[in-house]
């Protein structure tokens, strides 16, 4: 259904962030908060707009979409291993969590 | 002890491990060649090794020895020790003791620190080796400690905080150990830090002075910073300074000041950019070179300084050789840090006219007024410096300092800084700090540089920047690594290319050179990471695509390659 409204309305990649921005912010976060505090803390090394060469970190586009806790927790707890990354979760809250997942899964095009 | 560590060795079948590396061992690092010491192959951090066994002639014969697996996936920037037949190296959580005949282990210390430390820590989750004296091993971890590790058992013997990550620090150099103290420095000029050195027991951990490099109120100094800007003023203290045993001091290079927007600190922010020399008693400071007030380009001079006698305009002097992140080479008489020459010596540079010999200060470009009024530039070099933090090394025999140098320029717009916990407190656009490369130019290159003129004898470039340290060898060669694995050796006269090897991953280390049973070795970590492999991707990719690519294709993997003439 969806699918066949953008292509009749010939809605491109940045509406269909959009779309799926309001559906996230209706079950949880924000994605414009979400880019505010992803241009605070992760743009250095998740890069502008999520895009990186996936060398120093992490691409945020390639991230799965049905994969929230996945999210949450390497957010929270950090990982190591071949993707290290620092734990957040002393800084940022389970809300601010939410809005930052809101906010990747418009895959940077926000 | 030296009794009892004999027998066990033989006992073992093992070599050597600890005995007494006293501090006259350390005083002669540079001229005994059957071992590494200190950072930087004598306290004098030339990094020339007399050794010519390995020459012009006959290097077209090294070959691998062995290769020792870090199990590490980070950047490996350590510089090894090297004594009695063992190999001691760092990596960002362990310290390894390697058998140097056989490349085998004999013990790792493994270190934990928090998982949220690697966000205050802006340029690659490294650490750059370590220091000894007595059979002890000194290290910092990269979450604010100084420990000593047994270098016989590989344990620890004690530890002490020198600085927290909650406030933005961490710790990623080798210690310099002096006779009156273990000196260490701090990372964290990107996070709201007041950067400082600390001395230290060597015997027991207990701290026994810290400097601050940015003065309190009522020290002198503290009026070059308005209001409280002197509290998260920055200036670390990053990369371990030189020691003259003669004159007793300590040369420990300072960092950028914070955050970057200079407009927000306005005055000279003493001591930032600058080389302090210093009492290792006290951390007294005799003398300070401040090379770039007022800084807004992150030109840290933590980079090393060179101590070397050399005749200058009829005399022969004591002098300080120091290759400037902001582009010039630096010339001081250490005994009293006069300027003696101040050269520029990279190609591209646009943020001073010059340097007014008299004042010893750089002379504003239009670019870099204009930056101060607000508006949006392209500097040269841009934050990477036209060197980072990879040492040079200066030989006697040449005359020349080998430097590894950079000509990438950095889009830079000031705005208003923000200090929040665990974020860059830099105050400019980083949106707009894009790297930026000239076109139909290689943006690093190898010099071999007369110190006194600035200007290079040769020159070879490369498409990705080299991140090595060098090392010169009394036969003729220079050695450096580059991001793209391979190990090379040059001539030191011109600069020809005789030999590499290709390690494998990305070499960002620091080479050594020593003998064992009067067999001269070669010995660099290889495993790529640091602040290039960072930034240069996120930042340089629009300029510089096909960099990018070459450089993302290198495979992470940390290890240490020895190598030897095949016999």
């Amino acid at each position: 259904m969806r699918a066949r409204w953008i292509k009749t309305f010939g809605i491109g990649a940045t509406m269909l962030a959009t779309m799926t921005l309001t559906v996230s912010a209706q079950a949880a976060g924000s994605a414009e908060t979400g880019k505010e505090l992803y241009n605070t803390y992760c743009v250095i090394c998740h890069g502008p707009n999520m895009v990186n060469s996936g060398a120093r970190a992490f691409d945020l586009r390639k991230f799965p979409l049905g994969a929230r806790a996945r999210f949450v927790k390497s957010v929270k707890d950090g990982k190591k291993g071949r993707n290290e990354m620092p734990a957040w979760g002393d800084i940022l809250t389970a809300e601010e969590i939410d809005h930052l997942w809101a906010y990747t899964k418009t895959r940077g095009r926000l | 002890m030296l009794k009892r560590v004999l027998c066990a060795a033989v006992i073992a079948g093992m070599p050597v491990i600890a005995g007494a590396q006293t501090i006259d061992d350390l005083k002669n690092d540079a001229a005994t060649t059957d071992d590494v010491l200190t950072l930087g192959m004598g306290w004098g951090q030339t990094r020339y090794s007399p050794l010519e066994q390995i020459n012009a002639k006959n290097v077209g014969r090294l070959v691998p020895v062995w290769n020792y697996s870090l199990g590490d996936n980070r950047g490996q920037e350590a510089q090894p020790i090297v004594h009695n037949g063992v190999m001691y190296v760092t990596t960002h959580d362990a310290t390894h003791a390697v058998d140097v005949k056989t490349g085998k282990n004999i013990w790792v210390n493994k270190i934990e620190y928090p998982p949220e430390t690697p966000r205050i820590v802006c340029c690659g989750i490294v650490n750059r080796g370590a220091a000894v004296l007595d059979g002890r091993l000194f290290r910092v971890t990269l979450d604010g400690n100084v420990i000593a590790i047994s270098m016989e058992t590989g344990e620890e013997m004690w530890r002490s905080a020198a600085a927290s990550i909650d406030d933005g620090y961490s710790m990623t150099l080798a210690p310099l150990v002096t006779p009156a103290a273990v000196i260490t420095g701090v990372s964290g000029g990107e996070y709201g830090t007041r950067g400082f050195i600390d001395g230290w027991d060597p015997a027991t951990g207990r701290h026994l002075w810290r400097k601050y490099v940015i003065p309190g109120p009522g020290e002198k100094g503290n009026e070059t910073w308005p209001g409280d800007t002197w509290k998260h003023g920055g200036a670390p203290t990053w990369i371990t300074g030189s020691y003259d045993p003669e004159l007793n001091l300590v040369y420990w290079g300072t960092g950028n000041g914070g955050p970057w927007n200079a407009e927000f600190r306005k005055g000279d922010n003493l001591y930032i950019t600058s080389t302090l020399a210093m009492r290792p008693e006290t951390g007294e400071i005799v003398w300070h070179y401040q090379y770039s007030p007022n800084d807004p380009y992150d030109y840290d001079e933590v980079g090393e300084n060179i101590l070397t006698d050399m005749m200058i305009d009829g005399k022969n002097r004591k002098v300080m050789i120091h290759v400037a992140r902001n582009g010039f080479m630096y010339v001081l008489d250490r005994t009293n840090g006069e300027l003696l020459r101040a050269n520029q010596y990279v190609k591209h540079l646009n943020w001073a006219d010059g340097i007014d010999m008299k004042s010893g200060r750089p002379i504003d470009s239009e670019i870099t007024k204009k930056m101060r009024a607000g508006e949006e530039i392209v500097v040269w070099p841009g934050a990477f410096g036209g060197k980072n933090w990879f040492p040079a090394s200066y030989s006697p025999k040449t005359g020349l300092v080998y430097s590894n140098t950079l000509e990438i320029g950095m889009g830079y717009k000031p705005i208003e800084p923000k200090l929040v916990k665990g974020t860059f407190y830099v105050g400019i656009d980083l949106s707009k700090a894009l790297f930026y490369v000239k076109e139909g130019e290689k943006h690093s290159y190898l010099r071999g540089i007369d110190p006194l003129t600035g200007k290079a004898k040769w020159e070879v470039g490369f498409n990705v920047a080299n991140w090595s340290g060098t090392m010169a060898t009394g036969g003729g060669l220079v050695f450096t690594g580059a991001q793209t694995g391979e190990f090379m050796a040059f001539d030191a006269d011109n600069g020809n290319k005789l030999w590499q090897f290709q390690t494998g991953s990305g070499i960002i280390g620091q080479p050594v050179t020593y003998t064992i049973d009067g067999v001269q070795y070669v010995t660099v970590a290889s495993g790529i990471g640091g602040a290039y492999r960072n930034y240069f991707p996120l930042l340089g990719g629009v300029n510089a695509p096909e960099v990018v690519e070459e450089l993302t294709k290198v495979q992470p993997g940390g290890s240490f390659w020895t190598f030897a003439l095949l016999k």
